[in-house]
């Protein structure tokens, strides 16, 4: 399959509409691949005068990356509580014996997430690819965009704990090439 | 009714995990589950012989679902197995190329039990 990552792919732009695509897309692969249904989340708003709300994470944030038409960073970020109870209903007992289940299943649910949500997209679907899902966990971590990107953010609750999921889209120049399209064929094989 | 050989093809355990079951939930009578985390490792089952059906991922690394397909016809225990890809893409040129080179169905994750069903069930006619 030949891999539209070079300055010829026409870029398409982030379209606000595609948070109600995203807002579907999302709890469908919960559902189905982990047997939970989600909720909507609404983010506590700041107090006014508060001070802005640290950027530094903690917990579990798994990433795809999608190049080609769209090029951007799909995560799903939950506390570490949340990705155990996600994997075991995934991985039933697996995820017991198994450190590494709980990476896999979260990188898998991020996978199939920003899948699911290309697949809903026509202009995206035949046009992009998917990276390898990555995974990182820890405290006090902060997840930036090198290049200028916007953000589409959804939050569901599971069992009282908040899920993020968002596509971090770069706003790219269409001639300019992005890390994203400089990656080798290996990391988008799909 | 005999038991189903079963051969699961994904680099991911969950998702292993997550097509057995939804197997076992679709009513299919599996055996032992086969189980191999890439393509190199799934040929080497393959050679072992009696399988009913293969389920494999196409992205995977060492050797790709594509590279096993492309692989099948030069092995004797092949003959006749059918194997359905395993997709997270929504693009139908992957599902086209991994149908021309032998694959008799595709299963885009998500997916219920039902829909492996649907897929597996039909090429399974004269094994059932």
């Amino acid at each position: 399959m030949t891999i539209m990552t070079n300055a010829a792919v026409k870029r398409v732009p982030l379209d606000p509409n595609w948070k109600s695509v995203l807002d579907c897309a999302a709890p469908e692969v919960f559902e189905m691949m982990a047997g939970t249904r989600l909720t909507p989340f609404v983010p506590p708003a700041a107090e006014p005068g508060a001070e802005a709300v640290s950027q530094e994470q903690s917990g579990l944030t798994a990433m795809v990356g999608t190049a080609g038409a769209l090029c951007s960073m799909t995560t799903i970020r939950c506390s570490s509580d949340t990705a155990i109870k996600l994997a075991t209903k995934m991985a039933g007992d697996e995820t017991a014996k198994d450190p590494n289940i709980v990476s896999d299943a979260m990188g898998e649910l991020c996978n199939m997430v920003a899948g699911n949500f290309k697949a809903k997209l026509t202009s995206l679907a035949d046009h992009c690819m998917l990276s390898v899902p990555t995974v990182t966990s820890g405290d006090n971590y902060v997840m930036q965009a090198v290049e200028p990107s916007e953000v589409l953010q959804v939050a569901f609750n599971f069992e009282a704990s908040p899920i993020y999921i968002s596509p971090n889209h770069a706003l790219l120049n269409a001639a300019k090439s992005s890390p994203a399209s400089r990656s080798s064929s290996s990391n988008f094989t799909h | 009714m005999r038991k189903l050989k079963i051969l699961i093809v994904d680099d991911s355990a969950v998702m292993r995990k997550i097509v057995e079951r939804a197997l076992r939930q679709a009513g299919l009578n599996l055996g032992e589950g086969l189980e191999a985390s890439n393509g190199a490792e799934a040929l080497a089952e393959v050679q072992k012989g009696s399988l009913d059906i293969i389920l494999s991922d196409i992205n995977m690394p060492v050797m790709d679902g594509l590279e096993v397909l492309k692989c099948l016809p030069g092995i004797e225990a092949a003959k006749g197995v059918p194997v359905i890809m395993i997709t997270t893409e929504g693009s139908e040129a992957r599902v086209v190329e991994a149908l021309s080179v032998g694959a008799k169905g595709y299963l885009r994750k998500p997916f219920t039990p039902e829909q492996v069903k649907e897929r597996v069930s039909p090429l399974l006619v004269g094994v059932l």
